[in-house]
């Protein structure tokens, strides 16, 4: 430090101390405020962050890691961040979740992916053709879980849907498909859901979503039936051609409706309850009931035109039908039995006061205590099918209801038929007995004396002589005198014809002695003859109304093409 | 090392580092200022602070250099979908693009260059506090390096303001800058300003003690 000093002067004094700047520079204040904003962002970042949660699907297709997101009602609430084919069978998505979305993380929560979907009735999904496939949610209250199993199709029911669902028991899916509208008196009010096989195969479980309000709609005798978009029938009316809406006719569609009734109006149904479907309108009434219970029926004589799946019904309404006809050896008696089975419908037999707790088997066995039998009637006299009627017999012996094999058993009364035939049988040896021959012979002898008469030279005679009689008479109106000698002469004519005529109605008389007595063989008040009167009456009448019918053709042959025009009043 | 015996501040001069004037040292006390005299830059023997300085905008940058990284730098939005990025997911992009020079340059520029300029100046720092002696003229040309390529890193934050500027189409197309550019423009420039608040001289000071 050889240099020249600016203050050679004060040699031997001490050098001031220097005070160095202490303390901390204000540049200082930068990092600490860089690391303030960094400890915010970082605080700021680690509490907005969500949870992280995998997702099992059984295809990724559209699926991108760092950029698929997770959506609901189009707000992203998360990400997928890695896909994984964990197994062969399934991808693995794991997603990270905003801080927004994590209390929707649940086990009742689920997801699936949204792709463009083009069914029958509905396009969905269309965005996802430029944006990219993304996966939505289905929030729902439930236990926290980190891992879900997504959904391969959209749920049909979501979380914030108001409603209520049911299931309907259908013996073919149809046109049933999920988005296929449900209609009440022609309105949208809901739509399929789901379809699946029933688990024991028989038939198809088809859910469906009602929308509120219209779920209080259904109740418990509601009834739902396929609409098929066109109706043809074919009846007294005519041919009938009923179109539905365009849209049905292209979809199909479900209807429900709940008719009026005599009993209690239902309940309005929970969800989940089940009901069956319909394959169209007119077979509701044909089996509306699914619940049936078995009984045993014995019955004495043919039972031939008696089918499985003939009615069972009490005064004309069906309240079952046969299931089954089976012979069977009874090795007791040795004797070979029919026992028939029917199979009734408690269901159809409605009303208020029956007891809850009150079996089908208890209240039959209390009809049959009143007298209820069953019994096997003709159905179509033509065909000759049979059903078994039930019906109060209360003057017949009591009996009461056994156990007789596997179900309980109905006591019998023999049928009217059998009855009927019995006394036909009879009626047909009666006029059996009657000798038609023997009729006809002298009717035909009758006829030809009668023809005799005709023809006979006497009355020849008399016509001749008659017409000489009105000669002479004429001749007698002029000559004076010979009236006297005419009128004796007429007189003489007179006598002749009187013999003559006694003679023939004597013949007459003969003639209708005999028919008399065929008439007396056959008693006026037996069946043959009344039928015939009746017989005869319609005939008549038949021929009566053939006449009108002419009569009016010919007066409107157009009517042959054209109907009857109604009558202008 | 005799020849480098002789420096500006051991004869009581001050180099201009604008003009390189020599000036003589008026040994002032602290608060007075000197000036070249020929063309009025101030002229210290070194820059006042200059280790404080460096260290705390160092640190600053170090601290801004994380969430420059972990945080989007910029959200593209095109036909309605988009996510933010950042910068590594850029390069991964750009590299799933195909495009990898582009990817190379980026990764260079944006990542690799400000942590290699942060390194080298915490070096420099440590090296100085521990008087080194070890190849001063190397670490004299790592500083210069440092200091020149440290602009080049403001390429990115270029770009993106101009995206974010031109690239308005609504929902076709629509480019956001994220707190991410932020942060690395801060990297950036708080690394210039610690490149220049360094004092190069000081390496050489260790030099002249004799061990």
């Amino acid at each position: 430090m050889s240099d020249e000093s600016p203050a050679p002067v004060a040699d031997g004094l001490p050098e001031a101390v220097v005070d160095r700047q202490r303390g901390i520079s204000i540049i200082w204040l930068i990092p600490l405020v860089a690391a303030l904003v960094g400890g915010w962002l970082a605080y700021k970042t680690i509490t907005e962050s969500g949870p992280t949660i995998t997702i099992t699907f059984e295809d990724a297709s559209g699926l991108e890691a760092g950029k698929t997101k997770i959506k609901y009602k189009s707000v992203t609430l998360g990400e997928v961040k890695k896909i994984e084919l964990k197994t062969l069978k399934s991808v693995t998505v794991t997603a990270k979740i905003a801080k927004s979305g994590e209390k929707f993380m649940t086990d009742k929560t689920r997801f699936w992916i949204v792709r463009p979907r083009i069914g029958g009735n509905q396009i969905s999904g269309l965005e996802t053709l430029v944006s990219g496939a993304y996966i939505s949610v289905d929030p729902r209250p439930g236990e926290k879980t980190l891992s879900f199993i997504g959904l391969e199709k959209p749920p049909g029911v979501l979380v914030d849907e108001q409603g209520a669902q049911f299931t309907l028991h259908a013996k073919e899916l149809g046109s049933s498909f999920p988005g296929t509208p449900i209609l009440h008196r022609g309105l949208k009010v809901g739509r399929v859901v789901d379809y699946k096989l029933a688990e024991d195969g028989d038939g198809v479980l088809i859910d469906i979503f009602i929308e509120a309000p219209y779920h209080k709609l259904v109740r418990k005798n509601s009834r739902f039936w396929q609409k098929s978009g066109i109706d043809v029938s074919y009846g007294t009316d005519g041919l009938e051609v009923n179109v539905a809406s365009l849209s049905t006719l292209i979809t199909g569609g479900i209807a429900f409706e709940t008719p009026m009734t005599a009993g209690e109006l239902g309940e309005p149904m929970k969800s989940g309850a089940v009901f069956q479907l319909f394959k169209n309108y007119n077979s509701i009434g044909e089996s509306r009931y699914v619940r049936t219970v078995p009984y045993l029926l014995h019955f004495d004589g043919s039972m031939h035109g008696l089918k499985e799946g003939a009615p069972v019904e009490f005064r004309g309404i069906k309240i079952g039908s046969v299931t089954s006809i089976e012979v069977l050896a009874n090795p007791v008696t040795l004797d070979l039995e029919i026992p028939v089975v029917i199979a009734m419908e408690p269901e159809r037999l409605t009303g208020t006061g029956i007891p809850a707790d009150m079996t089908p088997y208890d209240f039959a066995a209390l009809m049959v205590e009143r007298g209820m039998r069953a019994q096997l009637k003709t159905g179509n006299l033509l065909t000759g099918q049979l059903y078994v009627e039930l019906d109060f017999h209360p003057d017949l012996p009591r009996e009461t209801m056994v156990m007789t094999g596997r179900y309980p058993e109905i006591p019998t009364v023999p049928a009217t038929i059998d009855r009927l035939k019995d006394n036909a049988v009879e009626l047909l040896a009666e006029i059996r007995k009657v000798p038609f021959q023997r009729i006809g012979e002298e009717l035909t002898e009758t006829l030809a004396g009668a023809k005799k008469f005709a023809n006979s030279p006497e009355l020849l005679e008399v016509v001749h002589s008659m017409n000489t009689t009105l000669a002479e008479i004429h001749k007698l109106t002029r000559e004076d005198g010979a009236v006297s000698r005419s009128v004796g002469s007429v007189e003489a004519l007179a006598c002749h014809l009187d013999d003559r005529v006694a003679s023939l109605s004597a013949s007459i008389d003969k003639t209708l002695g005999v028919i008399r007595d065929a008439m007396a063989i056959a008693d006026p008040d037996s069946p043959a003859a009344v039928n015939l009167t009746t017989a005869l009456d319609e005939l008549s009448t038949a021929a009566r109304s053939i006449r009108g019918l002419a009569n009016y053709l010919e007066q409107h042959p157009e009517a042959l093409l054209q109907g009857k025009k109604r009558e202008e009043r | 090392m005799n020849r480098a015996t002789i420096t500006a501040a051991s004869v009581a001069l001050l180099s201009c580092p604008s003009c390189h004037q020599l000036n003589r040292d008026r040994h002032l006390p602290a608060g007075q200022r000197q000036r070249c005299a020929r063309c009025g830059t101030r002229l210290y023997i070194r820059k006042p602070n200059s280790l404080s300085r460096t260290w705390a905008l160092t640190l600053t940058a170090f601290i801004l250099y994380i969430p420059a990284n972990l945080f989007p730098v910029m959200t593209v939005i095109s036909y309605g979908d988009g996510k933010p990025d950042t910068i590594l997911n850029g390069v991964i992009d750009l590299i799933e693009a195909g495009m990898y020079p582009i990817a190379l340059l980026v990764f260079f520029a944006s990542i690799v260059v400000p942590m290699v300029k942060l390194l080298s100046i915490g070096f420099l720092l440590v090296s100085i506090h521990r008087r080194s002696r070890w190849h001063p003229r190397q670490r004299t040309v790592l500083y210069r390096v440092t200091e020149y390529i440290g602009r080049w890193s403001m390429l990115d934050i270029f770009m993106i303001a101009i995206l974010a500027d031109l690239v308005k189409v609504g929902a076709i197309a629509t480019v956001e800058p994220e707190i991410g550019a932020i942060s690395f423009a801060g990297v950036v420039v708080i690394t210039i300003m610690a490149a220049r608040s360094f004092d190069p001289r000081l390496i050489w000071d260790a030099m002249e003690e004799n061990p």
